[in-house]
C-alpha cells in the first residue's frame, strides 16, 4: 500500500447547528485518482475545503502530508484546487494569463510583480492543459471549457502533488467533459493524486480508482464497480437519489486501467 | 479665462481635486469590482461624526475624521469577518450611529457652525494649506500601499477564497483595503463633501468598467475620468459659483451615461454568487 496522503478520521463539521459532516472516515493514497458524489447539500464542498485548510473539523482530526491542512504554511502550495464555478465573476477584466499567473502570487510573496520563471510556470501549465494560445484573451470571452481549463491551470501553476477539484464539468458537454477527464488522467500517470467531486457518474466510473458516495456521512467507498452496484440500495440513497436525476443509472462503462 | 489659477485657494483647490480624481478612481476600481460600494459610503457618512468632533475639539476636522472613518472600516470588517453577521446590517449599524454621534456633538457646540455645511458638499474655497498637506501625504501613502500590494489586492478582488487556499494573507489584504477607502474618504470630503464621495468612488471606475476588459487598463481609464471630471467639475463650480462636490459628481455621472452609450459591448453583468 501507498502512502495515506489525505487521512480523516471521525470528522464532523457543523455550521453554527447545521451538521454538514458526520463521523466521516477517509484515506487516500497517493498517486490515487478519487472521486466523491453525492446530491446537493451532501456536503461534498465542505470535505474539499477541510482538505485544502479553508476551514477546520468540529470535531476529529484531518491529516494532509501529514499535517493538519491549516498548518500547512508553504506547503499549501502542494494542493492545487479548482474551485466550484459559481463562485467568481466571471466579467472580472483579467485575461487567461494573469489568471493562471495568480496561482502563484503567494509563492512570489508580498510587495514583488511576477517574474520570468513565473511566467515560464504559467505558460507551462497552460500548455499542458492546452490553452496557451488563449493567453491574452480575456476571461469574459471563454466557453465555459476552456474557463474550466484556465482554472484548472492556475491549479497547476506550482506543480502541486494533490489536485482537488469541485463538479470542474459542470454546464460543459459531453464531449468536453471526457476530454477534461482524458487531462485529469494523463496528470494522474505523472504521479498527481486526484480529488474530484462530480455528478457525472457514467463517466467519473470510467476513469477513478475509487468513489465515495457522501451525504453527511460516508455512505459507501470503494472501486467504482463495486460502489454502483452496491446491494444495499437502502444506505445508497444519496447516491440512488443522483442517479435518478441524471437518468444514466445503467450506463456505467468500467474501463480497465 | 484662466486668471482664476492665479488665486491660491484655486491652486490648492485643484492640486487637492486631481489628488482625489486619481486616488478615488485607483481605490473605486477595487469597491465596484468587489462589489462593496455600500461599505465606501457607510465609511463617508462616518466621517461627519469625526468632522463635528473635530469642530468641537478646535483641532482640524480632517484629523478627527481619519480616526472616525478607519474604527468604522475596522469595525465594520470585523463584524462582518467570517460572516458573523452580513457586510451591509454592519455598514447601516455603523452608518447611523456615527451619524447620531456627529450630531450629538454638534449640540454640544455653542451655535450653528456654518463650515459644516462646507464639509458636506464641499467647497473649493475652503482647502487651506494644511489641508493641502494632509491630502498629499494620505494620497501618498495610499497609492504606495496599491503600488506595492497591487497583486494581492487584485487576487482578493478578484477570488478571496482562492487567494486564501494558496497562501495570500487575505484577512490582512482586506483589512488594508478597507483602511485605504477610509483614508481616500478623508483627503475626498473637504472638496467633494461627505454625502457625495462615495459617488467619485464609484462612478469613474463604473465607467472604466464598461470600455475595458483589461484590468490595468480599467485603473488607467478610472483615473483619466476621474481627474477630468475633477478638474471640470471645479472650473465649473468657481464659474457658475455651485458648490464643488456636487458640479464634479453632476460632470462625471454624465461622463458614465456618455461610456454607457459608447460601451462596445452591452456585458451581460452575472452577478457573485457564492461556492455551494
Ligand atoms: N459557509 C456556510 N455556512 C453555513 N452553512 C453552509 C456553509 N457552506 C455550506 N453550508 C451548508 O452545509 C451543507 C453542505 O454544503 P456543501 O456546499 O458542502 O454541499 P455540496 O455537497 O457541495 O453541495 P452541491 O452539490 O450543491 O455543491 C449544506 O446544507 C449547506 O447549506
Ligand atoms: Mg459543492
Amino acid at each position: 500500500m501507498k502512502n495515506k496522503i489525505i487521512e480523516l478520521k471521525g470528522v464532523y463539521v457543523y455550521y453554527q447547528d447545521l451538521l454538514a459532516l458526520e463521523n466521516v472516515n477517509l484515506e487516500i493514497s497517493e498517486g490515487e485518482f478519487h472521486s466523491i458524489i453525492g446530491p446537493n447539500g451532501a456536503g461534498k464542498t465542505t470535505l474539499l475545503k477541510l482538505i485544502i485548510g479553508l476551514i477546520k473539523p468540529t470535531k476529529g482530526t484531518i491529516k494532509v502530508f501529514g499535517k493538519n491542512p491549516w498548518k500547512l504554511g508553504k506547503e499549501r502550495k502542494k494542493i492545487g484546487y479548482v474551485p466550484q464555478i459559481m463562485s467568481v465573476d466571471i466579467n472580472f477584466p483579467v485575461n487567461v494569463m494573469e489568471v493562471v499567473l495568480m496561482g502563484r502570487y503567494a509563492q512570489i510573496g508580498l510587495f514583488k510583480p511576477p517574474g520570468k520563471i513565473d511566467k515560464e510556470l504559467a505558460l507551462k501549465a497552460m500548455e499542458k492543459v492546452g490553452i496557451a494560445d488563449l493567453y491574452s484573451r480575456s476571461l469574459s470571452k471563454l466557453s465555459g471549457g476552456q474557463r474550466q481549463r484556465v482554472f484548472l491551470a492556475r491549479a497547476l501553476s506550482n506543480e502541486p502533488e494533490i489536485l482537488i477539484l469541485d463538479e470542474p464539468t459542470t454546464g460543459v458537454d459531453t464531449a468536453t467533459t471526457e476530454s477534461f477527464y482524458e487531462l485529469l488522467q494523463d496528470l494522474r500517470k505523472d504521479g498527481m493524486t486526484i480529488v474530484i467531486v462530480s455528478h457525472d457518474i457514467g463517466v467519473v466510473a470510467a476513469y477513478v480508482d475509487r468513489i465515495a458516495c457522501l451525504n453527511k456521512k460516508l455512505v459507501a467507498h470503494g472501486r467504482p464497480e463495486e460502489v454502483l452496484k452496491e446491494p444495499k440500495l437502502e444506505e445508497m440513497y444519496g447516491c440512488e437519489a443522483i442517479l435518478l436525476l441524471h437518468h444514466n443509472i445503467p450506463h456505467i462503462a468500467v474501463k480497465e486501467h | 479665462m484662466f486668471d482664476i489659477l492665479h488665486y491660491s485657494f484655486m491652486q490648492r483647490a485643484l492640486i487637492s481635486g486631481i489628488i482625489i480624481g486619481i486616488v478615488c478612481s485607483v481605490i473605486g476600481v477595487y469597491i465596484v469590482l468587489k462589489g462593496i460600494s455600500f461599505i465606501g459610503a457607510g465609511i463617508a457618512h462616518a466621517s461627519f461624526g469625526g468632522v463635528a468632533l473635530g469642530f468641537l475639539l478646535g483641532i482640524n476636522p480632517l484629523f478627527t475624521a481619519i480616526v472616525f472613518c478607519l474604527f468604522t472600516g475596522w469595525g465594520i470588517g470585523f463584524l462582518s469577518h467570517k460572516n458573523r453577521i452580513k457586510e451591509d446590517t454592519a455598514v447601516g449599524i455603523f452608518f447611523a450611529s456615527t451619524m447620531a454621534l456627529g450630531i450629538l456633538f454638534i449640540g454640544l457646540m455653542k451655535g450653528y457652525n456654518v463650515d459644516l455645511f462646507g464639509y458636506l458638499f464641499g467647497s473649493i474655497l475652503a482647502v487651506t494649506e494644511e489641508d493641502l498637506i494632509i491630502t498629499i501625504s494620505l494620497g501618498f501613502i495610499i497609492l504606495t500601499f496599491d503600488v506595492v500590494l497591487f497583486k494581492e489586492l487584485m487576487f482578493i478582488t478578484f477570488d478571496r477564497e482562492m487567494a486564501e487556499v494558496t497562501g495570500i494573507p487575505t484577512t490582512k489584504i482586506y483589512f488594508l483595503l478597507i483602511s485605504l477607502i477610509a483614508l481616500t474618504v478623508v483627503l475626498s470630503i473637504k472638496v467633494v463633501g461627505i454625502i457625495l464621495v462615495s459617488a467619485l468612488l464609484i462612478t469613474p471606475a463604473a465607467t472604466a468598467y464598461q470600455l475595458t476588459e483589461e484590468f490595468k487598463r480599467m485603473m488607467f481609464f478610472s483615473i483619466l475620468f476621474g481627474v477630468s471630471g475633477t478638474i471640470a467639475g471645479l472650473f465649473l463650480s468657481y464659474w457658475l459659483n455651485t458648490a464643488s462636490g456636487a458640479t464634479i459628481v453632476v460632470v462625471i455621472t454624465i461622463i458614465f451615461f456618455i461610456s454607457l452609450l459608447l460601451s462596445p459591448k452591452r456585458r451581460k453583468k452575472t452577478k457573485k454568487i457564492s461556492a455551494g
